[in-house]
């Protein structure tokens, strides 16, 4: 195909884009919509697992060892941890990498102060497999006479264990509502393009145009069709993501915050959106415009 | 240029539609097929054009062979042919000149002579006015011109026209109709499925008359009974 050929099979896409207004109105807007419901979906899902990793430290339990505790009693409830089944992980963090850790954070100051190397205890950080024995596991090892300490954040074991199950359930309901919605809607404006295209391909047919002719200002003119739509639930989506990203920031100092709530970074995640959005919209448009004419294309 | 050899056409739900028809179309000749409703005319077409296969028989057009054509040739194959409907089928997206163009488009002839050409074709159908309007914007009598003008763009050997008048009025039905006996005069062969009586008894033409799926007459210069 010549460039010039190229430009008249574009220029003829655009010109049955406006020919058929209404149609293809009503496709840049399926698109819109179908791109609307997964962005907000995503965003949701991208939010979560933000905070989710954010929170991963903050459910870490501290065993503090008393001073005293020789290599032999640590030994010993290392292998105790260890059997424990309700642990899936434990490290043993000694006085000396306390101390370097806390050097570190302090800027070297605490020579200065007198503290040596054996002001901090030794102690051990574990990762429990279910959230909810937390309370039962502290009261367990707060028994043993070579500890002298266990701490964990209260609050958010408390949110981890009431509200991941809610997340969960409500994301995958979700998912399920608007993946449906999307696939209805598609389906819908696909019938409609077939439903008046169907004579235009069959005239084009009787005239003797090839396949390859008769396909490509469709596929063109869906691939338009997913980009425009792409473009404007961008807008949209962008506009909505700015808003939440601005309340979430100019409340720092109430309760938001304290609820230890992030939101994933506003750059980052626009550009991910928009390149989401182009990629996805223009592979709808190009499959929904292929699976329109399918049918009359066989000769 | 059309030879059918004992064709028979039975539909998928049983019906009938042509019995043992045998009869050939010489090059430059203007025939009719007449005949009452549901006689079998738009099935001949089909059958002439490839929309359908004969379920028993055999049916050479331009030299193909209509049980031998590979799927890719079809195209090819149309081109070589004018067709014109009741309906017209003009593209409803395009204009008159658009609708002419994209018949000359699609067999790659080059941008300065379609520009020629387009101009040209519109002229001998007499349509040069409104040759920027949507066919939705033609009465009947202009659309079948331009449909006239796109089935002889690329030069074929042959047309085919299936009820052109059926639409029309019978004073814009003698236009359409002394238009294809003048493209018929400039050598295409024309074979047109009618049940017009005015237009076959002003043309005394080859006229075929098929009743209820068969070749019941067949006269050089004839007319409607
Ligand atoms: N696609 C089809 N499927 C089944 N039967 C068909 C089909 N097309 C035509 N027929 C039947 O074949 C017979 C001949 O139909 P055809 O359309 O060829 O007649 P015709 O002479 O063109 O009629 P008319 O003057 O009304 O256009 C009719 O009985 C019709 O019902
Ligand atoms: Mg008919």
């Amino acid at each position: 195909m010549s460039i010039a050929n190229g430009a008249r099979i574009v220029k003829e896409s655009f010109t049955n884009m406006s020919r058929n207004r209404v149609l293809t109105i009503t496709s840049i807007f399926t698109v819109f919509v179908t791109l609307l419901i997964i962005g907000i979906f995503g965003l949701f899902l991208l939010n979560i697992s933000y905070n989710a990793s954010a929170l991963d430290e903050l459910l870490d339990v501290k065993i503090f060892l008393i001073p005293e505790a020789d290599v032999y009693t640590i030994n010993a409830l290392n292998e105790t941890l260890n059997l424990d089944e309700k642990i899936i992980s434990v490290e043993y963090i000694s006085q000396e990498q306390a101390y370097e850790a806390t050097k570190e954070l302090f800027d070297d100051d605490m020579e200065s102060l007198g503290l040596g190397a054996d002001f901090l205890p030794a102690s051990f950080v574990i990762t429990l497999k279910d959230y909810e024995q937390v309370d039962y596991v502290v009261e367990m090892y707060r028994q043993y006479p070579s500890i002298y300490k266990v701490t964990y954040h209260k609050e958010s074991f408390d949110f981890t264990s009431n509200y991941s199950k809610w997340i969960r359930n409500i994301s995958g309901a979700l998912g399920v509502v608007l993946a449906t919605l999307a696939v209805l809607l598609i389906s819908n404006t696909i019938r409609l393009t077939v439903h008046s295209r169907n004579e235009e391909v069959v005239i084009m047919k009787y005239i003797g145009a090839t396949e390859a002719r008769i396909k490509i200002p469709f596929v063109i003119e869906g691939g338009l069709i997913g980009f425009f739509g792409a473009i404007i639930s961008f807008i949209v989506t962008g506009f909505i993501y700015v808003k939440i990203y601005n309340v979430f920031m100019n409340s720092s100092s109430d309760e938001l915050f304290l609820t230890g709530l992030k939101i994933a970074p506003l750059q980052e995640t626009l550009l991910m959106v928009f390149v989401g959005f182009i990629v996805l919209g223009v592979i709808l448009g190009l499959v929904g415009s292929l699976f329109a004419i399918r049918k009359h294309l066989r000769v | 240029m059309i030879i059918l050899k004992d064709v028979t056409k039975v539909y998928k739900n049983g019906s009938e539609a042509l019995k043992n028809i045998s009869l050939a179309i010489p090059k430059g000749q203007f025939a009719f097929v007449i005949g009452p409703s549901g006689s079998g005319k738009s099935t001949l077409v089909k059958m002439i054009m490839r929309e359908e296969l004969p379920t028993h028989g055999e049916v050479f057009v331009n030299g193909y062979d209509m049980f031998g054509i590979r799927r890719h040739q079809i195209p090819a194959f149309r081109r070589s042919i004018g067709v014109v409907f009741q309906d017209f089928k003009l593209l409803p997206n395009k204009t008159a000149y658009e609708n002419v163009e994209f018949a000359l488009q699609i067999t790659g002839i080059n941008r300065r002579d379609i520009k020629k050409l387009v101009p040209h074709l519109l002229k001998i159908v007499g349509l040069s006015q409104c040759t920027n309007a949507y066919p939705d914007e033609l009465s009947g009598g202009e659309q079948q011109r331009v449909a006239l003008a796109r089935a002889i763009a690329n030069g074929p050997d042959l047309l085919i026209a299936d009820e052109p008048t059926g639409n029309l009025d019978p004073k814009t039905s003698i236009g359409i109709i002394e238009l294809l006996g003048k493209i018929n005069k400039m050598g295409t062969t024309v074979l047109v499925a009618t049940h017009d009586s005015s237009i076959v008894n002003r043309m005394r033409k080859r006229v075929i008359v098929l009743d209820e799926g068969r070749l019941v007459d067949d006269q050089m210069r004839g007319h409607y009974i």
